[in-house]
């Protein structure tokens, strides 16, 4: 249960050391958990709001603010950012990974500013995949379901005669549609995306260095309905075009054990042709950083990062409307910053005092500065309390600093939503509070508590424009948010383990909130989880959902509380091969979990039913 | 020239009810496209019966004439009845405070009526209206207090607000 992370404090420590509230979902958790996307994986975390959209899309966020693209939440994969600077979220239908071979999630609630940069202001999840010693071999399996309708993933990995290790994936899914939440009609949003990718993980002889190169393709298409605001009456079917590739590089020097260099450079790029906009985005970032223990009792982090990101935003006109157009429709911008993180031992193993500070040059709000200060305790061994008030920062994204989106028609006059080349950083503080356990090896107990003051969150202004009414934005908007998160596990006996989480929260606008974005936190949300090994090859898995309600009655985000159970069964025939069945949503035939997504309809999401062979070699 | 120094004090003692006819239209004009953005069961009125917007002001006879200008107008697939300063509000569907309104708190606010309330004045939100009309870098915009809202039993539809989101 005391695993070794990375993400917390960009370098190893035990996840119980740490001085941040951390989950990790492990591998043996995304198995068991039986689901077939790295959303569906998140439900489990405490203090994760997951609300599935459609059929490939889903808005999650750490402590508030849920959307489509949460931006105050930062995802990424090994260490590359999976977010798109168009809108600071996630295509999370484009990090469709080999889930076989991940080798745990780490998900850190609360400020990760000081640390990772801009947009980490409620928390960071980082997907680690397996390194490619750990992937040796064949692996080979097949899904098939009513709404999976078709997974294929095989993999192999093998060494070199120098001693290194490599790894090569492809995996093929497809999956089915939704059903429209107003009539229950088939909503056509399905899915299909194809992969292949790699790892090296090159063997350094006679040195504890490192050095990997890494990289995946991805083709794919996505299809959706589209009502438009000239005509909602019409139904406009569109696919949209999928493609994307990159390529990660990291190297480790190992100096000694009190200094180390990390190097990671990494190359990325997607392209995504929807019905009203077809955009690309470039990306490349190095990111250096020095670990460096000076003293005895200190211990230094320190780095720098550089990225340049060009994207293009072509617009699209449908019935002679262009909805969603960008000023400019190319841009080049560049982010710089410097962090450091300095950590005392002030009493011996007992008492420990962490600063740091990222300070950050962005193209759109030129400096900012995101500090940390931060305490650990341990009063005796296997107890840990800690505490920490931080900074952080939300950077302005492409679509506020210049986007003009047609909201209604009105003959040939138009409402518009529209960006503000004005637009500031979010700021927000936090304080924070946990208290971790783990006073046998099979029992652990984690609660956290925390108080974020917000300011300068973004705001809808409503004005007059030839008749309709248009909207722009500005930082008018405060709020405030508190809440906090239990997790325990468990382990009954070497037959039954159970986890249970817990989180609750409350977001509060000053201003009556223009956005209403108090209204999509459910207060409550819980998840239980059983793993049972009924025998050496029988096992049977469980997780119990229950998310709160999204109590906004006012706009299209107005979802009920639902209880969501999906279960796991799963036969290893022989040492190579496993069969599985897995129901997810089971209690519920369908419902609602989110609103629409642009320029769409509500969608409910159903049962899924579906086998799995998998075969190693 | 008497007579001229007599009309010019006039409108300087008379202050706030000079005519400014425009952008008493444009707002007039914008309560008309923002009422279609309220879900389709409201005004809970027949088909038949007109919608009646109440209309507040010390208004001199041009700016009324505006107001009334506006009478007969199809808006939600009914026609409207403007109203100005009416004794009994109990059948307005809407209520509007123009600036030239002297008196408004004691109105608001209006939970479970089904009344829109609406307000060219300073604070209008804050003591319980639900639209509040301001003017910011010579825009006419506008504010919801959408929990007034929700308490006056008028519900939005979801256009309006989503306009914000992704």
């Amino acid at each position: 249960m005391n695993v070794t992370i990375t993400t917390a404090s960009k370098q190893e420590e035990k996840s119980f050391e740490s001085d941040a509230a951390v989950y990790v979902i492990t591998s043996e958790d995304i198995r068991r958990s039986g689901a077939t996307a790295i959303p569906e994986v998140l439900r489990m975390a405490p203090g994760v709001q997951v609300a599935r959209i459609d059929s490939d899309k889903w808005a999650v966020s750490i402590r508030g603010f849920n959307d489509r693209f949460s931006d105050k939440l930062l995802v990424l994969v090994d260490g590359r950012s999976a977010y798109v600077p168009l809108f600071s979220g996630v295509y999370w239908n484009s990090i469709d990974y080999l889930l076989h071979d991940i080798d745990r999630i780490e998900v850190i609630r609360g400020s990760g500013g000081a640390v990772w940069g801009a947009n980490a202001v409620n928390g960071v999840i980082n997907i680690i995949t397996k390194h490619a010693k750990d992937t040796q071999g064949g692996y080979v399996s097949l899904t098939h379901g009513n709404v999976e309708k078709f997974i294929a993933e095989t993999r192999y990995g093998g060494t070199t005669k120098a001693g290194d290790h490599y790894s090569i994936y492809a995996k093929s899914a497809r999956r089915g549609d939704m059903k429209n939440l107003a009539d229950n009609t088939d909503s056509s949003d399905d899915w299909e995306m194809n992969r292949v990718g790699f790892k090296y993980n090159k063997n350094i002889k006679q040195s504890e260095d490192s050095l990997s190169i890494q990289g995946d393709i991805y083709d794919g298409k996505s299809n959706q309905l589209y009502y438009f605001p000239k005509d909602v009456t019409q139904e406009v079917s569109s696919e949209a075009d999928i493609i994307g590739g990159n390529i990660v590089t990291k190297y480790n020097k190992v100096f000694s054990d009190d200094s180390k260099l990390d190097v990671q450079f990494y190359i990325d790029y997607d392209s995504r042709n929807i019905t009203y906009l077809d955009r690309s985005n470039r990306t490349i970032d190095i990111d250096i950083q020095h670990y460096y223990r000076y003293h005895s009792q200190n211990e230094l982090l320190y780095g720098f990062e550089y990225r340049n990101v060009h994207d293009n935003l072509r617009k699209n006109s449908i019935d002679g409307v262009e909805y969603l157009v960008f000023d400019p429709d190319k841009l080049t911008f560049e982010i710089a910053d410097f962090f450091f993180q300095n950590k005392t031992e002030i009493l011996p193993k007992k008492l420990f005092f962490t600063l740091g500070s990222k300070f950050s040059y962005n193209d759109f709000t030129h400096f900012s500065v995101q500090p940390t200060a931060r305490l650990s305790y341990f009063p005796k061994e296997n107890h840990h309390i800690w505490g920490a008030i931080s900074k952080s920062v939300r950077t302005p994204t492409r679509w506020e600093d210049g986007m003009t989106r047609v909201t209604s028609v009105n003959g040939a006059n138009l409402g518009t939503l529209s960006g503000n080349k004005q637009y500031d950083d979010e700021e927000t503080v936090s304080y924070e509070i946990g208290y971790k356990a783990q006073p046998m090896d099979r029992f652990l107990f984690d609660v956290t508590a925390f108080y974020n003051d917000y300011k300068n969150l973004r705001n809808l202004l409503y004005s007059s424009c030839s008749g309709e009414i248009c909207t722009d934005i500005d930082n008018s908007e405060d709020g405030e948010s508190y809440g906090g998160e239990i997790t325990s596990n468990l382990d009954v006996n070497d037959q039954l383990r159970l986890a249970i989480s817990y989180s609750f929260m409350r977001l509060i606008m000053t201003d009556g909130g223009a956005e209403y974005a108090e209204n999509r936190v459910p207060r409550n949300q819980v998840s239980l989880k059983s793993y049972y090994s009924i025998s050496r090859n029988l096992q049977w898995d469980n997780i119990l959902y229950f998310v709160d309600n999204l109590t906004d009655t006012s706009r299209s985000v107005d979802v009920d509380a639902y209880t969501r159970l999906d279960t796991r069964i799963a036969y290893s025939i022989n040492d190579n091969m496993a069969v599985s069945l897995v129901g997810q949503n089971l209690t519920d035939h369908y419902h609602q979990e989110f609103g629409a997504s642009l320029y769409s309809k509500t969608r409910e999401i159903g049962r899924s039913i579906f086998a799995k062979v998998e075969y190693e070699f | 020239m008497r007579i001229l120094l007599i009309i010019i004090l006039l409108r300087f003692f008379v202050g706030a009810s000079y005519a400014c006819t425009e952008e008493d239209a444009i707002k007039m004009s914008f309560i008309f496209r923002f009422v279609e953005f309220i879900d389709s069961k409201w005004p809970k009125t027949d088909a038949q019966q007109a919608i009646k917007l109440c209309v507040f002001g010390d208004f001199d006879e041009e700016t009324k004439n505006t107001y009334l200008g506006f009478a007969g107008k199809n808006v939600l697939n009914k026609k409207s009845a403007i109203i100005p300063n009416p004794k009994n509000i109990t059948n307005c569907n809407i209520l509007y405070f123009t600036k030239y309104a002297k008196s408004y708190k004691e109105f608001l606010p209006r939970d479970e009526s089904n009344i829109l309330t609406i307000g060219d004045i300073p604070y209008f939100n804050h003591e319980g209206g639900i639209i509040e009309f301001y003017n910011h870098r010579n825009k006419i915009r506008f504010r919801i207090n959408e929990a007034q809202a929700i308490k006056s039993q008028i519900q939005f539809n979801a256009k309006l607000l989503e306009m914000g989101s992704n």
